[in-house]
């Protein structure tokens, strides 16, 4: 990384840190203990690393103030806001300080104050940018932290939750409640792990006992301590990680293991040793799943080791052994892909056979199967004979992280240019002689002495040529998804290239370079997406499989109807090719089903497939907090109701909300709108379907509470249709919130039309309604009524006044047999169906101002035309709330994730002997299906294969009276698949009941 | 003051300040040697003519294109010949400077390269003399011995703990201060950590000069003299230069 103009520079640049810019990865900084090149410049700065070019080239940029250089830097660029931070002890002072600059190539870091502070150590920095919900944009900084004020309890995590605004506030945690024994502190490491859902771990070494000293060599006894806070750091403050046999914060992974310190004796190769080597990683795309690294000196060997270990279960609980050990070896970081890859970047030293000297290799290993089998790069070996400068020889710690698919990587080692020492390659950027094996100035000719350097590495998983991706958002020709995962736009379902047409023709993209998006049809419909790379250079064939669900937030996905059954299309791109458009896949809108549906694709290739699981029974966001749309580029979803409106009063609509979740819960849905759109919707209002209603108010959030797994329930939104010439579109947004995260969201559009355009949608919509209520309940005379509103369509442009006569003949007809239908099936009237419609009568048949004697009399077409809109969507979401009363297919993936949930947690039945049986069964049936190996159709099978383990369940649970027998009996003589559903969600419903305290 | 002398102390000031001092000719406007640097109306492409000063990690640039970033108004001419008093920005496979002031290059200020080579000739004295200023004593002497601090008691462990120790000092001649006995100990870390491996080590035996400062050592709960900066140690070699240094203060 030595620039070529440094090439003369011969100082120690060790303990190397990176930082890779999420949202441009072209653009990563990098640091170590490297000088001012002038080292007189006034005011005082030091330098760090920049490219940007991914990391092919490197230019050293004065613009950290500590000079000449600093002592401990770590760096991170916030997810999406581009602005790069730094946590430094400041030379000469020694203070702790806090960085940032948006602008890394040009001006200097400023210093935010508030977190200067005095007798701190090793500050590591974490840091991200809230993608959705509450505080989206906000930049939250993590900062691990030895604090000496605090003595004896030292290890910190201090963090900022709006690290990009004006005077950016800090809170400081103190991790440690346990007795500090007879030590007087904890360890100098102190490593923060954020996921994007706000979940942040952090790991140290929580010291018992110390022996010795410092600069003569000491051993620490410690333990080694996972803490985790479900909400940003602010939530339980780090106590939602409580080790059960003392009930205090955070797990012991390892207890009382010796740590050796010093810089005489505790040495190894020229390195010493000083309780820095710890590492924590969350996956990106779950945040259960954590991997730690830390270092001890075993005791019957006295080698000192590193140990990796995993918790599949938030940190709860580890693998009982390491899933890797490595003796003699140092400077441990993990990083995992957003595919789940893990990366273990580390340093070792070995002593030769032959020659019997020491040496230091540097390796990154990458393991899909937590190094049961492992890539083994050794990224350098080299002979450990560069005399010491200063401490640390290497670098007390180096670094490791994962931007989407690929690993980025900084180590420090001996710059001796020789090829050998490299076995996968190397790039200098300094004048050196691999044949001479010297280094040599900028002159070319004066040989320089060797040192250390910092050395990147890169490791790409899939090359841009065959990294294939469908944007999630496109904003105009020159703003758009670049396939970055995560995508770094909140709103990723609105803009995204998958999209439906009436015919088979893509349309016309509009001049912001997005497709024209048509509302599903009843029957024939044709499903297009467009996918993109972003390198041309070998032909491939890509796979894009389109799926939908039903319109609103957390119902599971299905594929699409496609006729005839062939759910893959194969795109093929040739080599000069870098962005193409599917043809249309042909799907049918079942005549039975509402036209309010969201749509998504799925992209693959043998070497880019899409990240597990499929989006085929499951719903963003569930069963875990996994983003699955904006973490994988190969997903696309577009969940955007987009209705044309017209005339004077008041349209409403409806989405549903579903409970995509294993377990009850309180569902949070934060809606909002654009600012310059706010005096539009001042009258809006929001409506909770079996509760109340309220004035909207753009940012506020809706709690749909205690919603038990695979419930539906309803939400609406009532606006005002503006005056005639408004044309903006009225969008608002609603987001699923889980820890002020957004894991899913829909949109609506309210799209000012004229009154002509509004009519045909009306009577298309009529048709479609009255269709569904028809072939779903087998009535005669709304089939009727939908007949009436197809022969209006086929006349060749609707008149108003027609309309008119059309509305006061049917609004008649519909009042008299539509509330017999209604009160058929529910006692009340969850959508007020009746008073829209009479309504709509009032509409049509309203008194004339201007002719008082004449009472009835045609109404005004345009308060028709909102009015028979909103009695039509009301009456679309109850006809969908019966249907889905009756078992949803799309729920039976989720219906056994549930069974497995229950039947391994709760007391009741955990303690069954078959429960293990059962959920076994289950994970066999989760597996296949995520895997397509087996579908809805063979859900039945495994139902009568389980009938008898719900048999004794029953028996088993006999005594708490929940009467399973009859849902058990039930499931024996199920007709459908459907109803097969809701018998066994019925089942699966009391036996939640017996967990009255269930808590996540 | 006339207006020669505040040109005098502004070349004095500029050169103090100004890692790299090289006269150029102008190559380029609005242009920049690395693709990294943000071109605005004010960066330029500069050859190198002829190098006044710069650290010897920078090979030597003469001959060759840089980027300078220009701050003073009055935009130069391809071909302009200046002479440049800059600071460090960016170094990659060029190198990029910031413009502190820059002066053309003709007859009217013929004697500036004089007074730059001057003034940068003095750079390594002007160092010393404001350590010679800052020190509270200066004394010659010799190590007599040297050890672990006696009194020291750390209260924290760190990887850059400083692991004081002490050295006794037999005083050969007081050159500043007040300090009348023979042996003065003084106090220096013995770490090789980042944090104070450049800081002078003493061993027995070390003859020399010492510019000593008090100061707090956290662990002893106590102040001491100390020599922590490079140039608090000097070969008695500089005696002279030193006591020229003490005089002009005038408080030996």
């Amino acid at each position: 990384m030595i620039p070529w103009s440094m090439s003369n520079e011969t100082h120690q640049d060790s303990e190397p840190n990176v930082a890779v810019n999420p949202a441009n990865p072209l653009q990563i900084a990098a640091s170590a203990f490297t000088l001012d090149p002038f080292r007189v410049s006034i005011p005082f700065y030091s330098p760090i690393f920049i490219s940007i070019d991914g990391g092919n080239t490197w230019t050293l940029n004065n613009i950290v103030p500590s000079a000449p250089m600093t002592y401990d830097i770590t760096i991170r660029f916030g997810a999406s806001s581009n602005i790069l931070y730094a946590a430094i002890l400041h030379s000469p002072s020694g203070l702790m300080k806090v960085l940032r600059t948006n602008n890394f190539s040009s001006g200097s870091m400023t210093e935010l104050t508030s977190e200067t502070r005095a007798s701190v150590d090793m500050p590591y920095i974490q840091a991200t940018t809230v993608i959705g919900g509450i505080d989206v944009g906000k930049d939250r900084i993590y900062i691990g932290n030895n604090d000496f004020n605090t003595i004896p309890n030292t290890a910190k995590i201090d963090q900022s939750l709006d690290a990009a605004g004006l005077t950016p506030s800090f809170d400081s945690i103190i991790l440690k409640t346990r007795p500090i024994g007879g030590a007087r502190q904890d360890g100098p490491a102190i490593r923060p792990a954020i996921h994007p859902s706000g979940v942040v771990y952090g790991i140290y070494y929580g010291y018992t006992d110390f022996r010795g000293t410092f600069a003569f060599g000491g051993t620490a006894t410690c333990d080694v301590v996972v803490v985790r806070d479900n909400n940003w750091g602010i939530g339980s403050r780090y106590w939602d990680l409580i080790d059960p046999t003392d009930n205090l914060r955070g797990i012991r992974v390892a207890r009382e293991i010796e740590v050796p310190w010093g810089s005489q004796i505790s040495v190894i190769g020229q390195e010493r040793l000083c309780g820095s080597h710890l590492s924590i990683v969350v996956h990106p795309g779950d945040n259960r799943m954590v991997y730690i690294a830390w270092a001890d000196r075993q005791v019957s060997t006295g080698l000192y080791t590193l140990h990796v270990r995993k918790s599949c279960d938030s940190g709860r609980t580890w693998s009982a052994s390491d899933i890797k050990t490595l003796a003699n070896a140092i400077n441990p970081a993990l990083a995992v892909n957003i595919r789940g890859k893990v990366g273990f970047l580390y340093q070792q030293h070995t002593i030769s056979h032959d020659t019997g000297l020491g040496g230091w290799d540097t390796h990154l290993e990458l393991t899909d199967n937590d190094f049961t089998t492992s890539d083994n790069l050794v990224l350098a070996t080299v002979p450990n004979e560069i005399p010491v400068q200063y401490f640390p020889y290497l670098g007390d710690y180096v670094h490791l992280m994962a931007v989407g698919k690929d690993f980025y990587g900084v180590f420090s080692t001996s710059n001796l240019p020789d090829m050998a020492n490299f076995p996968n390659g190397v790039t200098y950027q300094r004048n050196a002689n691999f044949s001479t094996y010297t280094l040599l100035g900028t002159d070319g000719t004066t040989v320089i002495q060797p040192s250390i350097d910092p050395f990147f590495v890169k490791v790409t998983q899939i090359p841009d040529t065959s990294d294939f991706y469908v944007r999630d958002w496109t904003n105009s020709t020159i703003s758009h998804d670049s396939g970055l995962e995560p995508s770094t736009n909140p709103i990723f379902f609105q803009t995204s290239d998958i999209w439906n047409r009436h015919n088979n023709s893509p349309g016309v993209f509009n001049m912001n370079d997005q497709p024209d998006h048509e509302i599903p049809q009843m029957d024939r419909n044709f499903a297009f997406a467009r996918i993109c790379r972003n390198s041309a250079g070998t032909s491939e064939s890509v796979k894009a499989h389109f799926l939908s669900s039903e319109f609103g937030i957390g119902s599971n996905y299905q594929n699409v109807n496609v006729d005839p059954f062939a759910h893959d299309l194969d795109v093929n791109f040739s080599s000069d090719m870098l962005m193409t458009l599917t043809s249309g896949v042909r799907w049918n809108l079942p005549l039975f089903s509402s036209n309010h549906l969201r749509l998504a694709v799925e992209i693959s290739t043998l070497t880019d497939p899409i990240i597990p699981p499929s989006l085929l029974g499951h719903t963003p966001g569930w069963p875990t907090t996994d983003l699955m749309i904006i973490n994988d580029n190969n997903k696309a979803q577009r969940n955007m109701g987009v209705y044309p409106i017209s005339g004077v009063g008041r349209v409403s609509f409806y989405a549903i909300i579903h409970n995509g979740a294993t377990f009850p819960r309180n569902v949070n849905v934060l809606y909002e709108s654009a600012k310059k759109i706010e005096n539009k919707l001042q009258y809006a209002r929001i409506e909770i379907i079996g509760g109340d209603s309220q004035p909207f108010q753009s940012g506020n959030i809706i709690t749909l509470e205690n919603m038990q797994p695979g419930e539906n329930r309803w939400i609406g939104l009532t606006l005002e249709v503006p005056n005639i010439g408004d044309n903006e579109i009225i969008s608002v947004m609603f987001y699923e919130i889980v820890n002020k995260m957004t894991v899913d969201g829909f949109g609506i559009d309210a799209q000012p039309s004229t009154l002509s355009r509004v009519i045909q949608d009306n009577l298309e919509f009529h048709a479609s309604v009255f269709k569904r209520i028809s072939v779903t309940f087998n009535i005669d005379w709304t089939e009727e009524e939908s007949l009436a509103a197809q022969n209006l369509l086929f006349q060749e442009k609707t008149s108003s006044q027609t309309y008119l006569d059309f509305l006061h003949v049917h609004a008649k007809l519909i009042d008299i047999k539509l509330p017999e239908f209604i009160m058929s099936h529910t006692s009340v009237d969850p959508f007020g169906i009746h008073i829209a419609l009479k309504n709509l009568e009032n509409a049509v048949q309203r008194m004339s101002h201007n002719d008082p004697d004449n009472m009835v009399q045609q109404g005004d077409v345009n308060v028709c035309v909102p009015t028979h809109s909103t009695l039509l969507h009301k009456l679309d979401a109850f006809v969908t709330m019966l249907q889905k009363s009756k078992g949803d297919p799309a729920d039976i993936l989720q219906n056994v994730m549930w069974q497995r949930d229950l039947y391994s947690k709760i007391v009741h039945l955990k303690k069954l002997e078959f429960s293990a049986q059962i959920v076994k069964r289950s994970e066999e049936f989760i597996h296949d299906f995520e895997m397509q190996k087996v579908g809805n159709t063979d859900y039945p099978k495994l139902i009568s294969s389980l009938l008898e383990i719900f048999r004794k369940t029953s028996e088993a649970l006999v005594s708490l009276n929940l009467q399973l027998e009859k849902d058990v009996e039930d499931m024996t003589n199920f007709g459908s698949e459907t109803a097969l559903q809701r018998m066994h969600r019925n089942y699966l419903l009391k036996l939640q009941s017996l967990d009255k305290n269930y808590n996540h | 003051m006339s207006d020669r002398s505040k040109d005098q102390k502004s070349i004095a000031e500029l050169t103090q300040r100004a890692g790299f001092i090289f006269q150029g000719t102008v190559e380029k406007l609005q242009s920049a040697t690395m693709s990294v640097v943000p071109i605005t109306d004010s960066t330029v492409v500069v050859r190198v003519d002829e190098i006044f000063r710069a650290t010897p990690n920078l090979g030597d640039f003469t001959g060759k294109d840089i980027t300078v970033q220009l701050t003073t108004p009055h935009k130069p001419r391809i071909g302009n010949k200046l002479i440049f008093f800059t600071e460090g920005w960016l170094y990659g496979n060029s190198i990029a400077v910031l413009e502190i002031r820059r002066f053309q290059v003709n007859d009217a200020n013929a004697s500036l390269r004089t007074e730059i080579t001057n003034e940068i000739q003095k750079l390594p004295d002007n160092e010393l003399q404001k350590r010679v200023i800052h020190a509270e004593i200066i004394v010659v002497g010799k190590v007599l011995k040297s050890q672990a601090a006696v009194l020291y008691r750390p209260s924290r462990m760190t990887e850059h703990e400083p692991d004081w120790w002490e050295a006794d000092i037999d005083v050969q001649s007081l050159e500043k201060g007040t300090y009348s006995k023979k042996i003065i100990t003084i106090y220096f870390p013995h770490s090789v950590d980042i944090m104070w491996y450049h800081a002078p080590k003493y061993y027995i035996g070390q003859e020399g000069i010492w510019l000593l400062h008090t100061s707090q050592i956290e662990g002893t709960n106590a102040e001491f003299y100390t020599a922590l900066n490079p140039l608090d140690f000097q070969p008695k070699q500089k005696l002279e230069r030193i006591r020229s240094f003490v005089m002009q203060l005038g408080v030996a």
